[in-house]
């Protein structure tokens, strides 16, 4: 009797030690990383940036070629007293970094992961500083801002709009650019009855540049507090709506027969080059695709000339618009042991490092000129604007009415559902008339 | 050990101690070696199991430090909306399939189990997709049923033109990716069943040859009785698969135009509307249907010995 219960305590003690093991590591750390940070924070001021920094980041190809390494580099050269920048990145960003959120293991600077709500920026993140000092120097502050605390500053900025195959286009005999709704619809109709080119590609099948169309709420009708309007509206898609704009177009096009045939199959990968190559006319994308779509075409053997840039078609006569908004977003962790040497990472890399000018962004500085990839929206006289954040005190509301509701504003799901009844013909206003009844339900639950 | 030294007399602790010792060792040596796997398995399946059901019983994003108590209130959403056990329809295309998966495995394990012609490399083609990863045959069978593909030449070849879209069509999709899941699981359900086959003695089939039964007639009395019980465990294994079919799906279509299962609208709870304490609900469902389908199977079928002799 004793000998067992004298085996079962070695067993509880080994296992314990095997959970205690783990268990504890996994509480130790935030405390640990908790205490210097206290101190750290105290001393913002009089610390210059030194030791160690670990950088999360949604860009595997930079970090494979090497790129991050050279803007490391030039880090260490402008402060000395830095002796590493370490970089980890992650293929399935979004997926990945917010579940490691809530450990506090997400190193000292990071790329906002998507899925964060603005009420919970100040649980995670360390604030960068108030919005009324940093917006003489700095724009895009709204998106990740909680009153005058920003929290996140953009990587650098895209423009909403359509890119397209000019070649297609001529060949089709759309001689002027479509800047109007109905123009466009007309210019796809043309490339369909002309040529063999698919009018417009959705990219069904991976998905996430139908949620990236989101992005262009509002830009319709050029309207800069849409998704705020929406959070007091029961009935965003009805008829006339930034909502029922944003979605008509992909809908009407759906069910127009516009699309490629079978949406399940597409590829983004091969989307480049069936636009680069002129089999497709037009992809539904922000300006930061034009570099990659001008690569493609000319890996097709087609000229960089031959892709063009349109503002996303228009709801008001005579004008077209394009949001300007930021790509991806620095936050610096808010347990982070190395906070200063982290904001000056995030400073380095907006002001100094090229970055931007590369990737073909607009820059997060005020100062800097509009990037060479825009022009073609000046020439058609797109006005651009940023759309404007949520008042205070409702920096989470539209999330919280879209979880609520279980529409996914910005996910793929959703719109690949929209596709869905499209092409099996349902009414538009039958469809829209669904996500205005859960919208309703969402807002009345969260509201 | 200590309380033992006061009484005993000096001569007699040599003797006694490394007896008590070693049945100390030996009765702490077999749970030392489990400790650890032990261990393993309580961290990595138990605790987890655990903190799903914790979970549903909250209102959880999956970010969020605070996890709301909200009692059962996911349940009661599960059992009143039918938007969300409407996808099980989905599951019954992959029970069709894995009941025509069963047959085709039974056949040619009971062709396989005879004298035939190059059986081996039979054997191999048969199991050989069960090998292959499922992200790589959804990549593969993609390409297979996309508009043009392999599938669409081929019959283009035989003459056949203008076939529907295989994931296209929202009435074929399921067939579509119900046919690659058949595709991918016979091997496994022939090389259980080949298995069961040549555990059969063989001087059963001498007997029956003498008897005059026909090949047919050996079948149904020797064979299906000899695999009876591996025939069982295979439907309930297509039962739990077909409602909780995932990978396959998932990797083709992501549940686009009428392809989502009950375990894919679960992902899209938990990662698209972050709503993990519902998710977990959705996922506990899933195990009790799991559950409940075997547990009638084998109420209504129960496990006779079969009796070969």
């Amino acid at each position: 009797m004793r000998i067992k219960m004298q085996a079962a305590a070695a067993i509880g003690a080994l296992a314990c030690l095997v959970l205690s093991g783990c268990g504890g590591g996994a509480s130790d750390s935030p405390a640990t990383s908790g205490g210097p940070s206290a101190s750290g924070g105290g001393d913002v001021a009089a610390e210059a940036p030194a030791g160690e920094l670990k950088v999360l980041t949604h860009r595997t190809d930079l970090d494979q070629d090497g790129t991050l390494q050279g803007y490391a580099d030039q880090f260490m050269a402008k402060y000395p007293e830095v002796t590493k920048v370490e970089f980890e990145s992650i293929t399935a960003y979004d997926d990945d970094v917010p579940l490691r959120l809530s450990t506090g293991d997400f190193g000292d600077v990071l790329s906002i992961p998507n899925g964060v709500t603005n009420d919970q920026l100040a649980q995670f993140f360390e604030p960068i500083g108030s919005k009324a000092d940093l917006s003489a120097k700095y724009r895009f502050l709204d998106s990740f801002a909680v009153g005058e605390q920003v929290y996140g500053l953009a990587q650098g900025g895209i423009a909403t709009g359509v890119v397209y195959n000019k070649k297609v286009f001529a060949d089709a005999g759309v001689t002027t650019a479509p800047t109007s709704y109905d123009d466009f619809l007309a210019a796809l109709e043309a490339v369909k009855a002309n040529t063999d080119a698919v009018p417009l590609y959705t990219n069904y099948k991976d998905g996430w540049p139908l949620g990236d169309l989101q992005r262009n709420m509002g830009v319709a009708k050029g309207n800069a507090n849409a998704k705020n309007d929406m959070t007091g509206d029961d009935a965003p898609w009805a008829e006339g709506g930034d909502a029922y704009w944003l979605d008509s177009l992909l809908y009407d096009a759906v069910d127009r027969g516009l699309t490629e045939a079978d949406p399940t199959t597409t590829n983004w990968e091969e989307s480049k080059t069936l636009l680069g190559s002129g089999q497709v006319a037009t992809l539904v994308l922000q300006s930061w695709a034009i570099s990659q779509m001008q690569t493609a075409a000319v890996d097709a053997g087609a000229s960089a000339d031959d892709i063009g840039f349109l503002p996303v078609p228009s709801a008001v006569a005579g004008k077209s618009y394009a949001a300007v908004l930021g790509d991806r977003y620095y936050a610096v962790n808010a347990k982070s042991a190395n906070k200063v040497t982290a904001k000056a990472w995030v400073e380095f890399m907006i002001e100094e490092s090229g970055y931007d000018a590369k990737e073909g962004f607009v820059s997060t500085l005020k100062s800097a000129p509009l990037p060479s990839n825009l022009s073609a929206l000046s020439d058609l006289g797109t006005e651009l604007f940023e759309p404007t954040a949520a008042p205070a005190g409702e920096e989470g509301l539209f999330d919280a009415i879209d979880t609520a509701a279980e529409i996914g504003f910005s996910s793929a799901p959703y719109r690949q559902a929209l596709v869905d009844k499209a092409r099996q013909h349902t009414a538009k206003a039958d469809a829209f008339g669904e996500l205005n009844a859960k919208w309703a339900a969402g807002r009345a639950a969260a509201g | 050990m200590i309380a033992d030294k006061a009484p005993d007399p000096k001569p007699t602790k040599p003797r006694r101690g490394p007896t008590t010792r070693r049945r100390v060792v030996q009765a702490i040596t077999p749970w030392a070696f489990l400790a650890l796997p032990l261990g393993l398995l309580i961290l990595l399946t138990y605790l987890p199991a655990f903190n799903l059901i914790r979970y549903s019983f909250t209102d959880w994003d999956g970010i969020d430090p605070e996890q709301n108590w909200v009692g059962l209130a996911n349940y009661r959403r599960m059992a009143t909306d039918p938007t969300l056990y409407r996808v099980l329809l989905v599951s019954l295309f992959y029970l069709v399939g894995a009941v025509a998966q069963i047959a085709i495995a039974l056949y040619f394990a009971t062709i396989l189990s005879f004298k035939v012609f190059a059986k081996n490399l039979f054997k191999g083609i048969l199991f050989f997709p069960y090998l292959i990863n499922g992200v790589a045959v959804g990549y593969v069978f993609l390409y297979l049923f996309r508009k043009d593909g392999t599938l669409d030449t081929t019959l283009a070849f035989f003459g056949l033109q203008d076939p529907p879209l295989w994931l296209g069509d929202p009435k074929l999709i399921n067939a579509s990716l119900a046919g690659t899941s058949v595709w991918r699981f016979t091997g496994m359900n022939f090389v259980l069943f080949l298995g069961a086959i040549q555990s059969i003695p063989g001087d059963l089939y001498e007997a029956a040859e003498l008897d005059g039964a026909n090949s047919w007639r050996r079948f149904w009395h020797i064979i299906l009785p000899g695999v009876r019980r591996v025939v069982t465990l295979s439907f309930i294994l297509a039962i739990s698969g077909a409602l909780a079919v995932f990978e396959i799906p998932y990797v083709m279509t992501g549940g686009g135009n009428g392809s989502k299962t009950f375990a894919i609208q679960a992902v899209e709870m938990a990662f698209v509307h972050r709503k993990v304490g519902l998710a977990s609900a959705m996922a506990l469902v899933l195990l009790g249907m799991v559950l409940a389908v075997t547990w009638i199977q084998r109420r209504f079928f129960p496990d006779e010995r079969a009796e070969l002799t």
